[in-house]
């Protein structure tokens, strides 16, 4: 698979685990990555890098990811935000669903299907 | 009988002329010697009783006075010894005072066992009767053991005691301890009779003021009163027994009246008293002289024996009193009636007064009064004592002649002996007193008399009363009018069989009134018979027992009652065992329960803690893959990618090791600390609130340790910390926080978990700890967790699990008592 690196990504992770690993693999595609511990980092990066594509957890300290999406689409409708979402966490789907988030995926995340959300919500529309 | 009457009669004129003589010439003639001794030995030592009035006391200023008294004073005049008055405060004080020999002399009497030891007694000069004292209704009492059976007391060691011993030994007495308790004894009913001497009684009781008692008769016993002189001085002993008796007999009277009757007026008494004397002497002399004119008259004589007669068959004797010359003459039956022999003494007014209890004496002194004033006859009925102590009803009549100038001259009078009249009215009252206890009997007995054949002969008020019929409706009528149909036959049977054989029948019979109700007698029933010993008919007597049997039916219900609430009480317990054994199993199997409700909710936990590293672990593998097909996978990131996956495998691992750990039952209480167990049952939640959003605040005192069962505490804390974070959550709260606070009050420490999550409904709280409750959607809880949790601290813990709402939310509030010391081997134990 091949990604079109120019993108500018960020990525937002509580988990320090998680998000090595994330990192050791996105890095291997994207050449722009920025990357935040929670919501507020996220929301202050989105604003300063003007990001092509925002992957986010949910559930993180002083703002969650759902709080953060609503923050970032009122600056950007167009944002384009997949958030990681676990078995448990139907609650804040659907929370998601209302405030006009459209991607997400499940825990554990599978790296395919990641970047398959990832260049159909990127693709130059036509 | 009649002559010789009359003959005696002249014989004891003379020999009382003769005696009088004698006695008023006082001639008492010492020899040299003792004439020579009492020069040498002018004084003597004596002592006596200090509390023995009217015989002999000491009074308020220290003067010996009292019979004895007035006798010494008289030996003292007689023969010019001088008695030393040694002041002792008791009886026994002048015993110890007479045993050491530090007096000569000493009174007492005779018979004082003490003292004939080392004294010698003169002759008694003072002759007591030993009498009895009883209730003033009581009969005149002939003989002492009439009274075996009463309660008779006597002054306690006096020297006549041993006497009443000897001469009444079927007797019991009660000893007291002097007079004035004997006589208040009597007075007051404690005692049917008091024996004292006569002297001593008639002082007391006129001292004491007693009006319901009285002198009934006297015993056989009497105490002799004595001087008592020490051995060692025989000459002593000759001079005052002498000096004693050269007293008159008068004097003696005079010195024991004074004390026994009037002895407030004494000195007037005594000028009467010697008037009267004289004049008697001189009235007898004329009586004398009177009587031989008489005899020459033979036709006179014959009218005066007759007289003498017919007053001796009826018991009526005369007197006559000049006024003037105070000449009183008794007739022969006025003596007898005193019980004296006939013209025994001169008759004297207080002679005559001395046979009279002071108790009449004011009436009988108006009476006279009433007589003089009015110048009517005047009639008075008393008592008169005879000198052996018999006591007589007798009723004197008078009348008071007077002078043309109006002035009382003389008195004529009759003295009736009424003592058979008396008896008889007291039959009459008696007959009265039986008259009064039949109709009582007749008004609240039950009774009934019938003839042979059962027919009611006789109907007592009573009866008519509870049956409700008339007396008219009864008499005549058989008697099974009142028998009660349920009456059993057999024991009607039983009854006339019984009464029909001549014996008496007790039983208990339902009988039925007029009015058809029921009443229950206990009746007795006997035959009645004639002179011949022949049955005429039947008796019965019966008592209502109605109430009785009301309250037997009552008590015998009561008592099936009570077994039947024995039996149901048994029943109940049975109940009551199996239903604590039903809630045994059912508690069992709520714990098992809870353990299954809380396994439910660990695995949730367990989900969130490895929700992140099973996500860390999935990208390092994928990792793993990408790098492989990219060329990139080198040695050293392999090396890397392991240790990071076996690092976050560990980290699982342990998770599942805390998780089991915390099922681990413990067996065995231990002390542990608070903090620390709260702190470890919160990593294993932490996760879970962390994922929810929800902010735990801590606020736990440290160092705070407990005795029980580690893990269920844990239980019991996530328990109540997940039930918060359920109601946070399903309320979506918005800043959803679960506080921990610890209070620590003297040896109690309060753990609060509080939420904000609004409070528990009022409807709902009070229910909160019942099993089986829940406020849940179907599937999210089981309703166990709060029962068990409770369970857990107040059964197993021995602490208090309670809530209230405060205004932000819930508060659960564990309280627990804290122990303070813990061993090293406790705390090896609870890290095991």
């Amino acid at each position: 698979m091949k990604m079109n690196n120019s993108l500018i990504l960020l990525y937002i992770e509580d988990d320090t685990s998680i998000r090595e690993e994330m990192m050791d693999i996105l890095e291997l595609d994207f050449e722009h990555i920025y990357v935040a511990k929670n919501g507020q980092e996220g929301l202050e990066m989105f604003q300063k890098f003007h990001p092509d594509i925002i992957i986010s957890d949910i559930q993180m300290p002083l703002m969650d990811g759902i709080r953060m999406s609503q923050e970032i689409l009122s600056i950007d409708p167009d944002a384009k935000i997949i958030l990681t979402t676990a078995f448990n966490e139907q609650n804040y789907l659907n929370k998601a669903k209302e405030i006009g988030i459209k991607a997400y995926i499940n825990k554990p995340v599978n790296i395919n299907e990641l970047f398959k959300k990832i260049e159909a919500l990127t693709a130059p529309k036509k | 009988m009649i002559s010789s009457t009359s003959n005696n009669y002249y014989i004891r004129i003379f020999l009382l002329l003769f005696i009088s003589t004698v006695l008023f010439s006082n001639n008492l003639t010492l020899n040299k010697v003792q004439k020579t001794w009492i020069e040498q030995n002018p004084e003597v030592e004596y002592t006596g009783d200090p509390n023995w009035l009217p015989f002999e006391a000491f009074d308020k200023n220290g003067k010996y006075i009292g019979i004895v008294s007035d006798h010494l004073k008289l030996v003292e005049q007689r023969t010019g010894l001088k008695f030393r008055h040694r002041v002792v405060k008791s009886w026994t004080e002048s015993l110890q005072v007479a045993t050491e020999g530090k007096v000569a002399v000493i009174s007492g009497d005779v018979a004082d066992k003490t003292l004939n030891q080392n004294f010698r007694p003169i002759e008694p000069y003072l002759i007591n009767p030993i009498i009895i004292i009883m209730d003033k209704h009581q009969n005149y009492v002939e003989d002492l053991n009439a009274l075996k059976d009463k309660k008779v007391a006597i002054i306690k060691d006096y020297g006549y005691t041993s006497e009443l011993f000897k001469q009444y030994p079927k007797m019991t007495f009660i000893e007291v301890p002097d007079i004035q308790v004997g006589l208040n004894g009597v007075s007051n009913g404690l005692y049917d009779a008091l024996l004292a001497s006569d002297a001593l009684a008639s002082y007391s009781i006129n001292q004491m003021e007693l009006d319901n008692v009285k002198i009934v008769g006297k015993t056989a016993v009497v105490m002799e009163v004595t001087l008592f002189i020490d051995k060692k001085k025989p000459l002593l002993h000759s001079i005052i027994n002498q000096a004693i008796k050269s007293i008159p007999s008068q004097d003696h009277e005079q010195i024991k009246n004074k004390w026994t009757h009037n002895h407030n007026n004494t000195h007037a008494n005594t000028v009467l008293k010697w008037t009267v004397s004289i004049l008697s002497t001189a009235l007898i002399l004329i009586l004398f002289f009177t009587y031989l004119a008489i005899r020459k008259n033979r036709k006179h004589l014959a009218y005066m024996k007759t007289l003498v007669s017919a007053q001796e068959v009826g018991h009526l004797g005369s007197w006559q009193w000049n006024m003037i010359s105070g000449e009183l003459i008794w007739s022969d039956e006025v003596y007898r009636i005193f019980g004296e022999k006939p013209q025994a003494f001169p008759a004297t007014y207080d002679r005559f007064m001395s046979y009279i209890p002071e108790e009449f004496h004011e009436g009988l002194e108006a009476a006279i009064d009433n007589a003089m004033r009015t110048k009517e006859p005047y009639e008075f009925d008393h008592l008169i004592r005879q000198k052996d102590g018999t006591i007589r009803s007798v009723r004197e009549a008078g009348y008071v002649r007077f002078n043309d100038e109006g002035e009382p001259i003389s008195m004529l009078g009759t003295v009736l002996d009424i003592n058979s009249i008396v008896q008889a009215k007291s039959a009459l009252r008696q007959n009265e007193e039986l008259t009064e206890l039949l109709e009582k009997f007749d008004t609240n007995v039950i009774a009934s008399n019938t003839d042979l054949k059962g027919y009611i002969t006789y109907a007592s008020q009573a009866f008519c009363k509870v049956s409700g019929y008339g007396h008219d409706e009864l008499i005549g009528q058989p008697h099974n009018i009142i028998r009660h149909p349920d009456t059993p036959v057999e024991k009607l049977k039983e009854l006339w069989k019984t009464i029909q054989a001549g014996r008496t029948w007790k039983g208990e019979l339902e009988n039925r009134k007029k009015d058809g109700s029921a009443y229950w007698v206990e009746s007795t029933i006997s035959p009645i018979y004639n002179h011949s010993d022949e049955i005429v008919g039947y008796s019965s007597i019966r008592r209502d027992i109605t109430n009785e049997k009301k309250v037997e039916e009552l008590h015998q219900r009561l008592k099936t009652k009570s077994i039947q609430l024995q039996n149901l009480n048994a029943e109940l317990e049975e109940r009551i065992a199996q239903a604590v054994s039903l809630s045994k199993q059912k508690d069992h199997m709520l714990a098992q329960q809870s353990k299954l409700a809380s396994m439910g909710e660990m695995i949730g936990n367990i989900a969130h803690q490895w929700r992140q590293p099973l996500n860390a672990l999935s990208l390092l593998i994928q990792k793993q893959q990408i790098f492989y097909e990219r060329g990139l996978l080198t040695a050293e990131k392999v090396q890397e990618s392991v240790e990071k996956g076996m690092s976050l495998i560990n980290k699982m691992s342990s998770t599942i090791d805390d998780f089991r750990d915390f099922f681990k039952p413990n067996k065995q209480k231990i002390y542990f600390d608070i903090k620390n167990a709260v702190d470890d049952t919160l990593e294993l939640i932490n996760a879970a609130l962390y994922n929810q959003q929800i902010k735990l605040v801590l606020n736990l005192q440290e160092n705070i340790t407990i005795l029980g069962y580690k893990n269920e505490f844990s239980q019991v804390i996530l328990n109540l910390i997940n039930n918060a974070k359920d109601v946070l959550i399903e309320k979506k709260i918005e800043d959803a926080e679960i506080r921990i606070d610890s209070i620590v009050e003297n040896t109690t420490i309060k753990l609060k978990i509080s939420d904000n999550g609004g409070g528990i409904p009022q409807n709902v709280i009070e229910h909160i700890f019942e099993p089986y409750f829940t406020t849940k959607e179907e599937g999210k809880g089981t309703g166990i967790g709060l029962y068990m949790s409770k369970m857990i601290i107040e059964e197993n813990m021995q602490g208090k699990l309670y809530v209230n709402n405060s205004d932000r939310g819930a508060v659960f509030t564990i309280s627990l008592n804290v122990n303070a010391k813990i061993s090293d081997g406790q705390k090896e134990y609870e890290n095991e």
